[in-house]
């Protein structure tokens, strides 16, 4: 429920597939293109897998190059969106091991009104529970709050069978809700 | 495992717009009787709510200009480093310039060039290694399993290579303390070449392993693997 949709039509994908190949141009048009469709979204999952805002947007400019560098090579054995957020994943992952050990996660900004008072809590709350996860229930919490990603496709990012990324996220949870009361 | 698992997982598909009709409404039943589940379904929703409102008031904040030209920036990383090669390059050339006699300079020089070309060629393909580290994962399969053998992998390099470093840098300043050579000077020679090593080992020892060892504890590595 985080950023709006992320979603790249296979039509979409084809044309920025098409620009990246034709070079020049029509390459930083179509590397324009995918950065204003995915950054919400990979600024999100980037957000909630490091846990810094800082560090957010250090992992989804490491994205974007590691795209601009890969994507002529890339050669479609999976959806284009798919394969930017398993380097969204590494990427948020590296960027959170740059951190020095014990440095804070973010507290919310928020403004002074009581609503926000009352989110900023919640947000430090939730936001200390999943900086204690490891790596990989973090990812499958991370992948199911952003809108518009289905299920297949938070399998297929993550390369597991399409069945199993409910018990995933169904372990993850309940570490979650531990890390919470803990 | 317990009797309730089945419907916390029915809980997760109904949350995300992945469960049945027929199979919502057993659930909503069960839901009534039982308010372990109840929680479960409260917790869940009460914290996809607050990632949510977390990420929307983080993007309204992000500042897209700057990450464009980090972007811009990070594009010519690659070259940067190549840059830095060279210049490396160039000091160890001077160093070998500045500890050999005049008379003798042109021809040391000759014969050290080789190798100073291996060097800058050896860092432009790590240069480009580096910029596809992250992409070669994403043709792989299971995406954790072989994040772990890469973090591994990486791991085990920075720690042979800190040793390897070391053993580089004692070696070049026993060298620089005891060589005796009639046509260059080894205090200057091997002691410029110790600097630049001394600078790689302090890197790995100091960044680069503590940094690896830190990805590989959040990713569920423990124990020896990891020290």
């Amino acid at each position: 429920m985080a950023a709006g949709p992320p979603e790249l039509s296979s039509a979409e994908e084809a044309e920025i597939l098409a620009g990246v190949r034709a070079g020049g141009a029509a390459r930083r048009d179509a590397s324009d293109r995918l950065f204003r469709k995915l950054r919400e979204p990979l600024h999100s999952l980037c957000m909630h897998l490091t846990g810094r805002r800082a560090d957010a947007e250090d992992a989804v400019q490491e994205v974007f190059v590691a795209v601009h560098k890969g994507l002529p090579e890339f050669r479609g054995a999976s959806r284009l969106t798919t394969w930017v957020y398993r380097i969204a994943l590494r990427a948020s992952f590296r960027a959170r091991a740059r951190r020095q050990e014990g440095a804070p996660v973010d507290e919310g900004a928020g403004g002074g009104g009581e609503g926000e008072m009352v989110n900023r809590d919640e947000f430090r709350r939730v936001g200390a529970a999943m900086a204690r996860l490891p790596a990989e229930p973090r990812a499958v919490l991370s992948l199911f709050a952003i809108e518009g990603l289905s299920h297949r496709e938070i399998a297929d990012i993550l390369g597991i069978p399409e069945g199993t990324v409910w018990s995933r996220l169904h372990a993850a949870r309940r570490m979650l809700v531990e890390s919470l009361s803990g | 495992m317990d009797g309730c698992e089945g419907f916390e997982i029915a809980i997760e598909r109904r949350l995300h717009g992945a469960l049945g009709g027929a199979e919502a409404t057993a659930l909503d039943a069960h839901l009534a009787g039982c308010a372990r589940c109840r929680a479960y379904q409260a917790s869940a929703r009460s914290a996809e709510a607050v990632m949510a409102g977390e990420a929307r008031e983080a993007i309204a904040q992000v500042d897209w200009a700057r990450v464009e030209r980090g972007i811009r920036g990070g594009v010519y990383a690659s070259l940067r480093m190549l840059v830095g090669a060279v210049v490396t390059a160039a000091w160890v050339a001077g160093m070998v310039w500045l500890s050999t006699p005049p008379a003798m300079r042109a021809d040391r020089m000759m014969r050290t060039l080789p190798a100073m070309v291996v060097v800058v060629v050896l860092v432009a393909f790590v240069a480009a290694y580096s910029a596809r580290r992250l992409v070669a994962l994403a043709d792989r399969q299971e995406m954790f399993d072989t994040y772990r053998i890469l973090v591994q992998a990486n791991l085990q390099w920075a720690r042979r290579m800190q040793w390897a470093t070391a053993a580089i840098v004692a070696f070049l300043l026993y060298r620089a303390l005891t060589g005796t050579a009639v046509t260059f000077d080894p205090a200057v020679y091997f002691g410029g070449l110790a600097l630049p090593m001394a600078a790689a080992w302090l890197y790995l020892r100091r960044v680069k392993l503590p940094r690896a060892e830190r990805e590989a504890r959040d990713l569920g590595i423990v124990g020896e693997a990891v020290r």
